[in-house]
């Protein structure tokens, strides 16, 4: 206790030395030695960052690694334990986010925080007191925000609805405008762009850009490497709570980071195997229109490959994979799923509900596990055993015992290690993910439904689950996994759907999946056919050219 | 077709058709049973019974509101315990003018809100536990003061047990109107609005800078005022002190609520539709006694409506609701 008030005095004296450093323009924000534990946990040790006027620094790292505990830092959701925050040279205490957001660091986080009851225009000017108070009245509210709105999105906003009435989507760019409209003096983006599509990111990054351009400092955290090289000026790895290794743009490429990050060589994962070897058809898509007057399309997903679905957000492949879990019906034409083992193949019968899929092996990963996949207060074995309890009956009494052991073999599979957390909800984003998917193992699926599963989960646990993905599809299931991002759709997937305007626009198989490809399969041309482009695909950072190695 | 359209918007943006539907026609048979209800001669008994119940439910919205598992089970006896203090302490030590009394019961509902508001916010404790606690309290307290029925009210409260043009403006409209006019104040400063941003994620409220936990002390402290104001509603129906009669209202404000079509998970919600929602319990009150229902039977009923009313509040929003929806094109 006393030794960190000497050390806050020191950093005082040190604080006036930066303020009063002659030439260079203070950083606008600079924190140093800033570390904070958690009981026995060192979340973070010693870290120690700044960000210049129009500089775009990424925060690298793995889940766990610190970056979430330096953001709620940064933006006064936490108080550090030592160290030392400066804006533009001064030292602050960010007591709280209000002291924060008047200090000028506005913080987008990683879940999505808004009031869903409340209206759009409420949304975006939440925190800011009555509107009838405040020097910018009612009408200046409404013209400013449906102007962001705009300016972020190209497209414009009912800003009368309740907040909960949009997408997921939507909601996202909602938290990143009311974010924008307090003019930031640095802007901290954790993870904002995993529910936008590629379109929408870009527009973002572009207005990110068009801020940096007038003075404003911008803390980018992705797990998406193709995003980080994207954007950021300046890198900063975070390994185990500390910063490992600080790199300018041009000195790093994706690989140095990704060794930095991990501290290690990683492989690219789970590939595509070259040689698909499909089964027979699992799932048989007939003459499904998704909405009304859409193109109606057929398509069929073997055992034994994984096919992706992908287009911008809305274009029907989310409503696609819903039809496939029987969670909703198509506008028209059916979907049927293979009978169980011993039964004809050939004998597959209509979905048209939920229960109707789970009772012929179908599972389904949601996208939103927070509010889909998990109750987040329950032990993560009861996550697990959910929905496969039934087995663990004998007699009609329960053997908590069996639970466990199917609760450990399947853990293992996933590559996951109960630690001593107990409760779900205490997991990283990576972890959770994890156990629901063993929790689906359980059930011994035939075809796996997975809605953007890896979404919001580092490097290397979305590498691992790679691996599992494949694995379940060489086991003979057939697996069908929404994606938004192209790396992985790229390099995991057999097959790829892309969908717009809520019909198949093209199916790519193989070596046909690639980036450009897909983007153009995106916006509904043509896909050009890609075999005279080079082998070497540059603008896929996470392929190195080394072969599986199954770990 | 559009102008259809516009009134299925309509309903589904309004929480209050279920409760408006009800008022009407509960109205309607009210008249149809007694048409003198309305009247010069009746109205003002008839609206000096409703008062109190109004401003009750009044009373139970903030908290409601502000989520969190917020609700104020203290509103009943905070009403009967305000009534005592006038009627009992106030009175006899001669402070019974209105410059004097007025200030100090609406202080009194203020303090008592806003510690159940600071025990919630800043103790972090369960509101239905925090004031399941001064619902005892208070209870005990109004037994302490005034162990039996007893004393008179000053002169100002028994003005406005009155009524001015022949009947038809009863004076105990002042105390909703008073309701009404600080609600309003607190909606036009913003108050309102994060209470219920506060309600519907209080994360959310927080991390943009909302400062939660006084939100939560006003919502608490506002609903204790309308208590107080409640609590004269009572002092001028019944012209005398009673220590008992206040615990009764808890539940019916509650009922009130719910049957206003404000969700009790909070962050949503109306003033209007509680105020209508006590009413129609109010009403279905005295269509049984009209018909010569025992009085016995008029839990059952209130009981069997809310369900009722719940019941179509939630079969109209998911009917509504359940549409499939459409991405951005």
């Amino acid at each position: 206790m006393i030794n960190s008030e000497i050390r806050a005095v020191t950093l005082e004296t040190t604080s006036s030395d930066v303020a009063g450093t002659p030439g260079a323009a203070p950083a606008i924000v600079e924190v140093r030695g800033l570390s904070k534990r958690f009981g026995a946990t060192r979340a973070l040790v010693d870290g120690s960052l700044s960000v210049a006027p129009g500089e775009v620094v990424a925060l690298l790292g793995e889940n766990g690694s610190g970056k979430s505990t330096l953001v709620k830092l940064l933006s006064g959701v936490l108080s550090p334990d030592e160290g030392q925050i400066f804006v533009a040279g001064t030292a602050v205490r960010l007591r709280s986010p209000r002291a924060a957001l008047a200090a000028g660091i506005v913080t987008v986080f990683q879940e999505i925080l808004a009031a869903r009851d409340r209206l759009v225009l409420d949304n975006l000017w939440l925190g800011h007191g009555s509107p009838v108070l405040s020097r910018t009245a009612v009408t200046g509210r409404r013209r400013l925000a449906s102007e962001a709105w705009h300016r972020l999105a190209g497209h414009d906003v009912d800003l009368d609805r309740p907040l909960g009435e949009l997408t997921l989507m939507e909601q996202q760019i909602c938290v990143v405008v009311r974010a924008l409209l307090r003019d930031p003096k640095l802007l901290v983006l954790d993870e904002s762009t995993s529910t936008l599509d590629v379109e929408l990111r870009d527009r973002l990054f572009a207005e990110v850009r068009r801020r940096a351009a007038d003075g404003m400092g911008c803390l980018f955290i992705s797990h998406r490497m193709d995003e980080v090289m994207a954007i950021a000026d300046r890198f900063v790895a975070l390994r185990t709570g500390q910063v490992v290794g600080v790199r300018r743009r041009g000195e790093a490429d994706a690989r140095e980071l990704i060794r930095l990050i991990s501290g290690r060589d990683v492989e690219a994962g789970a590939r595509r195997t070259g040689t698909v070897r499909r089964g027979s058809a699992a799932v048989r898509l007939e003459d499904v229109s998704l909405r009304p007057g859409t193109r109606p399309f057929a398509a069929t997903v073997s055992r034994g490959e994984i096919v992706g679905l992908a287009g911008l957000e809305g274009h029907g492949q989310d409503e696609l994979i819903r039809c496939l879990a029987g969670l909703q019906t198509p506008h028209s034409g059916s979907v049927h799923v293979a009978g169980p083992k011993g039964r004809a193949d050939d004998d597959p019968a209509a979905v048209t509900t939920y229960r109707g899929g789970v009772a012929r092996g179908v599972v389904y990963v949601p996208r939103d596990r927070k509010v889909e996949g998990m109750a987040d207060v329950l032990p993560i074995i009861d996550n697990y055993s959910m929905p496969t309890l039934d087995r663990d009956r004998i007699g009609g009494v329960l053997r908590p015992r069996r639970t466990k052991t199917r609760f450990q073999r399947d853990a293992r599979t996933v590559n996951f290690t109960p630690g001593r957390q107990d409760s779900i909800g205490r997991l990283s984003g990576g972890n959770q993910q994890k156990v629901i998917i063993a929790r689906w193992l359980a059930a011994e699926p035939r075809v796996i439904l997975l809605n953007d599963p890896t979404r919001g989960v580092d490097l290397k646990t979305k590498h691992e689950l790679y691996e599992v993905f494949r694995g379940l599809a060489d086991a003979g299931a057939a697996v069908v996994m929404l994606s938004s991002e192209v790396d992985e759709l790229v390099h995991l997937m057999d097959r790829v759907l892309v969908f717009h305007d809520g019909s198949l626009s093209a199916e790519l198989a193989g070596d046909d999946v690639t980036p450009e490809s897909l983007v153009s399969a995106y916006f509904g041309r043509p896909a050009v056919p890609t075999a005279p482009t080079a082998p070497t695909a540059p603008t896929a950072p996470t392929a190195p050219t080394a072969p599986t190695g199954g770990h | 077709m559009a102008v259809l359209t516009n009134v299925v918007a309509t309903v589904r943006r309004s929480p209050l058709t279920v409760v408006i539907a009800l008022v009407v026609v509960l109205l309607a048979v009210n008249l149809g049973l007694s048409p003198t209800m309305l009247s010069g001669h009746q109205l003002p008994n008839t609206v000096n019974l409703l008062v109190p119940s109004v401003l009750v439910a009044m009373a139970s919205v903030p908290a409601v509101m502000s989520g969190r598992g917020g609700i104020d089970l203290s509103v009943g006896p905070l009403l009967g315990f305000v009534n005592v203090v006038l009627v009992g302490v106030l009175v006899p030590h001669s402070l019974g003018s209105v410059w004097l009394s007025l200030p100090l019961m609406l202080a009194i509902g203020a303090v008592t809100g806003l510690v159940n508001g600071i025990a919630i916010a800043y103790g972090r404790l369960q509101p239905v536990v925090v004031t399941l606690g001064s619902y005892l309290v208070l209870s005990g307290l109004a037994l302490v003061v005034m162990p039996q029925p007893v004393g008179v009210v000053p002169t100002w409260v028994t003005y406005l047990s009155g009524a001015w043009l022949g009947g038809y403006l009863p004076r105990s409209l002042l105390l909703v109107v008073g309701a009404l006019v600080l609600w309003r104040i607190l909606r036009y400063r913003g108050a309102v609005g994060t209470i219920l941003a506060t309600g519907s994620d209080d994360r959310a409220a927080f991390t943009s800078g909302v400062r939660v936990s006084r939100v939560l002390c006003l919502a608490y402290a506002s609903g204790g005022v309308f208590a107080a104001l409640a609590g004269i509603g009572l002092s001028v129906l019944i012209g005398s002190g009673d220590p008992t009669v206040g615990r009764q209202y808890t539940l019916a404000a509650v009922a009130a609520v719910a049957l206003g079509g404000n969700p009790l998970i909070g962050g949503r919600g109306t003033m209007v539709g509680p105020m209508l929602g006590a009413s129609s319990l109010f009403l279905i009150q005295t269509m049984l006694s009209s018909l010569k229902v025992s009085s016995l039977w008029i839990q059952v009923v209130y009981g069997a409506v809310l369900l009722f009313a719940v019941c179509a509040n939630a079969a109209l929003a998911s009917r509504l609701t359940a549409r499939p929806r459409v991405g951005v094109a």
